[in-house]
């Protein structure tokens, strides 16, 4: 079969994937803003579609990395890269089939979980058990449950921070005005610390551990500077302080919620163009390396997907997710975001691929420990859980189904 | 569809406040009732009774959707139940004054003149009790909005403490009315003099439930 047929074929199906990811993700990434009110579902609609492409195309390339040559040493293909090809095309498209039918029977299933399915499935039949890293594999299974546990310890610090130094506070006004600016700056230094510290090669941002400490500083700095201005600006009125201390976090929650669409872009995009990722280098080299930086205009590509699943289908989602929740305020969904973002972030830095819906379950429970929810729903755990342990092998069937069809046909 | 939206339940506080302005709308009717009676106007307290039991019905509604929506998988800030004995304390202010409305109107009792003092009185102390009860509900949203801790509980707790006293004073209130009472019980026929120690009791009551409405909300507090 002729290898720009498989690369055009990978870059759509790659391309329907995200848009998929951005349209049902990035509703679970932005529900809580649009929930507490600090963002008209048009708003949300507009900073997920950009931030998501910003956290693709800067800090997007480490996951890829994984799904692309983590789980399975491309160099075992060397004399055989077809079948590579096939492999990354029959992952991607297995897992796209999968997340398809799941989210028609409504099972709440993960991309994240269902592309690694997909990438292990066709590794076992064409490599067999010997040929995968399993202590990836390891690692990779270990951070879902990692993840979700150490955001919820982060959302539930910052909520009992806010609770109490702001809410338990005799002025919880002037102390908003106090404490918030440390949360913007934090969003700052650490959104700068990601993306320049070893970063894109292509964007010359891979810079040494003391400079890119420097840079983040002094944009933490920045965003303690405009948190500072942005609760100063508010003019307190006459109706209940912890109220106004809600309506005077609206622009933190923005500010997290962005930030969370950025980690979001970071983590998930690879979900869609990690195998296509794979497939472009096997071709544009002509064999199998593992030093080839991903081409940035993947990543601009998969990220432009993500905002266009959001732009166009994610709205809908949005639309009955801001009118089913009403138990969430801005000080929680700050701190909830904050924490997702955080994690996910970090994951995204350190190669994991992590599903961003279930870190923030994960920190919307951290925030409900520290009595910051009105009402959860807990018997919602157990659907997640049972709906990734499915995705593995039901997207890893689909994977090797897909793999062997082709490798009959064109071999 | 979202898992995060099925993982964020409906608020118990908001339908809890409700209930709050269902019983209020209840037991303020208790104030005109008593007026019309110690006018001796029959007509009137059939009419205000009838507000009363409906009053009543409507926060009972309130009441069964609170419980129906708290299933015991949901996750919420304070104990499970503590929310559904303090919703049952605040229900049974709501139900004593309707118990009051019907002893009212299940038989003609003519309050006699040297008890219109203490009566008076009495009502006055029992529905101070109430009113203060009222006002700890009524701050429900906010300390959830507070995580039930800090100054906002440290208020709620001192209008808690005040509940004890004004409680206190409607028992003792009720002891000079009843003592009263027996003062003119030769010129009471016996029936009366029944009747009369069922609308204390009831009267009672009432202030009874406003202070364990009280009591459940501090339980709910955290001195975090």
């Amino acid at each position: 079969m002729d290898a720009s047929f498989i690369l055009i074929a990978a870059v759509l199906v790659g391309l329907y994937s995200a848009i998929n990811i951005g349209a049902n993700d990035v509703a679970n990434a932005m529900a809580t803003s649009v929930a507490s009110g600090a963002l008209t579902i048009k708003r949300a609609v507009v900073v997920a579609g950009v931030c998501d492409i910003l956290g693709a195309v800067l800090v997007g390339s480490h996951v890829a990395n994984t799904i692309r040559k983590g789980l399975i040493d491309p160099l075992q293909f060397s004399d055989r890269q077809n079948l590579f090809l096939f492999g990354m095309l029959a992952a991607v498209l297995g897992s796209a089939l999968w997340v398809n039918i799941a989210t028609y029977f409504k099972l709440p299933v993960s991309t994240t979980h269902s592309i690694i399915g997909g990438v292990i499935g066709f590794g076992l039949v064409s490599v067999g058990i010997a040929g995968i890293k399993w202590k990836v594999v390891l690692f990779v299974a270990l951070s879902w449950i990692i993840s979700p546990v150490f955001g919820g310890i982060i959302a539930f610090t910052i909520f009992s921070i806010i609770k109490k130094f702001i809410l338990s506070s005799k002025e919880p006004i002037a102390q908003t005005r106090k404490i918030g600016p440390f949360f913007t700056g934090m969003v700052g230094f650490i959104l700068s610390l990601a993306v320049t510290f070893k970063g894109l090669k292509h964007l010359h941002l891979d810079l040494p551990i003391i400079e890119a400490l420097l840079i983040s500083l002094c944009v933490g700095a920045g965003g303690f500077l405009l948190g500072s201005f942005l609760l100063r600006r508010y003019k307190e009125r006459d109706t209940d302080p912890y109220y106004q201390v809600e309506k005077m976090a609206n622009p933190l929650q923005v500010l997290s919620a962005g930030f969370q669409a950025f980690s979001h872009g970071a983590n998930d995009v690879a979900n869609a163009i990690g195998p296509v990722a794979a497939i472009v280098t096997v071709i544009q080299t002509q064999k199998v390396e593992m030093q080839v930086a991903i081409p940035l205009w993947l990543l601009l590509l998969g990220g432009v997907g993500l905002a266009f699943g959001v732009y166009t289908w994610g709205y809908r989602v949005m639309e009955t997710v801001g009118e089913k929740i009403t138990s969430i305020t801005p000080t929680r969904g700050f701190s909830a975001e904050f924490g997702t973002a955080t994690t996910v972030l970090l994951c995204s830095r350190l190669g994991m691929p992590v599903s961003t819906t279930h870190v923030a379950v994960g920190n919307i429970i951290g925030v409900g420990l520290a009595r910051g929810i009105s009402a959860i729903n807990l018997d919602v755990i157990k659907k997640i859980f049972s709906a990734w342990i499915i995705s593995l092998p039901a997207a890893g069937l689909f994977s090797i189904a897909i793999y062997l069809i082709l490798s009959i046909l064109f071999t | 569809m979202s898992i995060i939206s099925k993982l964020l339940g409906k608020s118990p506080f908001e339908p809890l406040y409700q209930h709050m302005l269902k019983v209020k709308a209840c037991v303020d009717l208790v104030r005109p009732l008593m007026d019309v009676f110690l006018k001796g106007e029959e007509e009137k307290v059939k009419d205000v009774a009838k507000k009363i039991f409906k009053a009543e019905h409507d926060a009972d509604i309130v009441k069964k959707d609170i419980r129906s929506n708290l299933p015991k998988s949901i996750f919420l800030p304070v104990a499970r139940g503590d929310i559904l004995r303090f919703l049952k304390e605040q229900d049974h202010i709501a139900d004593s004054a309707e118990d009051l409305a019907a002893l009212l109107i299940l038989r003609k009792t003519t309050v006699p003149e040297e008890l219109k003092a203490e009566l008076k009185d009495f009502v006055d102390k029992v529905l101070e009790t109430y009113e203060v009860a009222m006002t700890v509900s009524s701050e429900i949203k906010l300390l959830a909005e507070t995580s039930f801790g800090g100054e906002e509980a440290h208020k709620v707790m001192e209008l808690i403490e005040s509940l004890k006293l004004k409680e206190w004073e409607a028992d003792k209130a009720q002891m000079t009315a009843a003592k009263k009472m027996f003062s003119i019980e030769k010129k009471l026929d016996p029936v009366s003099v029944m009747m009369w120690m069922h609308i204390f009791s009831e009267l009672g009551t009432l202030a009874n439930h406003a202070e364990n409405a009280g009591d459940q909300m501090r339980l709910m507090l955290h001195n975090s």
